[in-house]
């Protein structure tokens, strides 16, 4: 505890003193930008949905669509967020864990492949103007998504051990006393104590698990259109994004414990009032984890050198050092410090100087009745 | 927690050592045991766990219960397969259901009479 509060008082001190650099000059600095964006059609577009549809099957997707045009009394609708992944409409019961975590890229592509639509108003109709709408689809995979580390394998090992030397206890031989639910099937009554021995032995599941080791490569894509009122003839392409991240990560029991190297190469071209822009980003980040578990600091390194494909503009660069020291599962603090891209600022330096507390507050995006599974 | 159940009559030829595969489908994790006649003999997930001849199985009941826990990240949807095998003859039974929130453990049962 008594480093968190040094740490904190730290950050306050170094806060203060990097006032002198413009805090008004830090708005636009994204430090996870090299991730490849979940749901690329709604970067496109710049939206960020409350509510996301991910519907399980081509029939919950036909009912998304129209239940969504009839809402908005229009034959194409204006509110729309939808993520689906194909390959997960259908059982796979020949798939099992071992084969899930395989580094086959065919697979890897298919199991992975997800599509992301979206729908928003860009303008509303005033004086006499018609009213625009932004149409965004995009599709992200994963070509290779690393293995289970060797926590991850002991951790599945300890589950399977676990249901193992406990289903006797969870489910009887004869199950004829067990009572029904509304639809006939049977309900296993698990008790608070049973069921806190679960999920502490699935949580140390998740914690192991999503520390995948070795190549990680995805790929994503996505463009933007807007038309008038429902006219979609008429659409023009309002934006465009393509996105290429690898990443290697090291085992925990290595020398260097964990690291990360990361590589992105992206394509984003935009059609603003100005004219259209284009820019091509190459780049990388390399991130260290301490490997203490009581004092989980991180400390990164990110190069992204930016190609404006415009006349008259030049090459320009980001080169940040991040540090992030994580409090508990929803709290960090971190500091940022460096020389962002020089079109974020309107004749200022770009040089940044973050401090701040990462809070996860509230539940995140609402996920939309029983269409919605994940 | 819901328990999805399947009760089945597997036929046995005369001849020829039976095994049993128990797999779990869509890429989830869990665990569970193979009974005989109320005997446990191996546990689930297994490959071509040995049972013996038809001799030995005639009017006996096989029961396998497993517990799977929805930890894959693309999908809530889970699934037992229940496979066997004597000497290339193979009767394979599929249990399958989608777990009602996300993260939920589900129960199987299956009980298989041999004849």
């Amino acid at each position: 505890m008594n480093k968190i509060l040094l740490l904190v008082v730290a950050v306050l001190l170094l806060s203060s003193a990097s006032m002198t650099y413009g805090v008004d000059q830090v708005q636009s600095l994204d430090v996870g930008s090299l991730s490849v964006p979940d749901t690329p059609a709604f970067e496109v577009l710049g939206v960020s949905p409350s509510s996301v549809a991910r519907p399980g099957s081509v029939h919950e997707l036909v009912t998304t669509l129209f239940s969504s045009s009839r809402e908005n009394d229009s034959s194409f609708p204006k509110n729309l967020a939808i993520e689906f992944s194909p390959y997960w409409w259908s059982y796979h019961p020949d798939l099992t864990w071992d084969q899930f975590n395989d580094e086959k890229i065919a697979d890897n592509l298919l199991r992975t492949l997800s599509f992301s639509l979206a729908t928003a108003k860009t303008t509303t109709a005033i004086a006499g103007q018609p009213e625009t709408t932004g149409l965004g689809i995009g599709f992200r995979t994963s070509l290779l998504k690393g293995t289970p580390s060797k926590n991850g394998k002991t951790a599945h090992d300890n589950v399977k051990n676990y249901f193992q030397n406990n289903v006797d206890a969870l489910i009887p031989d004869n199950i004829d006393a067990l009572p029904k639910d509304s639809a006939g099937n049977r309900i296993l009554n698990v008790d608070k104590i049973a069921d806190a021995r679960i999920q502490a032995v699935l949580e140390d599941f998740r914690k192991a698990n999503l520390n995948r080791v070795g190549l990680r490569v995805e790929v994503a894509g996505a463009s933007a259109f807007e038309y008038e009122d429902d006219n979609t003839s008429q659409a023009r392409t309002k934006s465009a994004g393509a996105w290429i991240n690898a990443a290697y990560r090291t085992d925990s029991d290595t020398a260097l414990h964990q690291l990360d190297f990361l590589g992105v190469v992206r394509y984003l071209w935009n059609h603003t009032a100005d004219g259209k822009v284009k820019t091509y980003d190459i780049g990388g980040r390399i991130i260290w984890i301490s490997p203490k578990d009581d004092f989980p600091l991180s400390l990164s390194a990110e190069y992204v050198r930016r190609f404006v494909l415009e006349k008259d503009s030049q090459d320009t660069k980001k080169i940040v050092l991040i540090t992030e020291y994580r409090v508990d599962k929803t709290t960090s603090v971190f500091a940022t410090f460096g020389q962002d891209f020089d079109q974020n600022y309107q004749g200022g330096k770009p040089f940044v100087s973050l401090f701040g507390i990462n809070l996860a507050l509230g539940k995140g995006p609402v996920v939309q009745d029983n269409l919605l599974k994940k | 927690m819901k328990l999805v159940t399947l009760e089945a009559d597997v036929h046995l030829e005369k001849d020829g050592a039976v095994t049993i595969t128990v797999m779990i489908g869509e890429g989830q994790i869990g665990g569970g045991v193979v009974k005989i006649d109320g005997k446990q003999i191996g546990v689930t997930p297994v490959s071509k766990l040995s049972l013996g001849t038809e001799s030995d199985l005639k009017g006996k009941t096989i029961l396998i219960k497993t517990i799977v826990a929805d930890e894959n990240p693309e999908t809530n949807k889970t699934s037992v397969t229940y496979g066997f095998d004597q000497d290339g003859k193979q009767q394979q039974f599929v249990s399958k259901a989608e777990v009602d929130h996300d993260k939920d453990t589900i129960g199987y049962w299956a009980k298989f009479k041999l004849s």
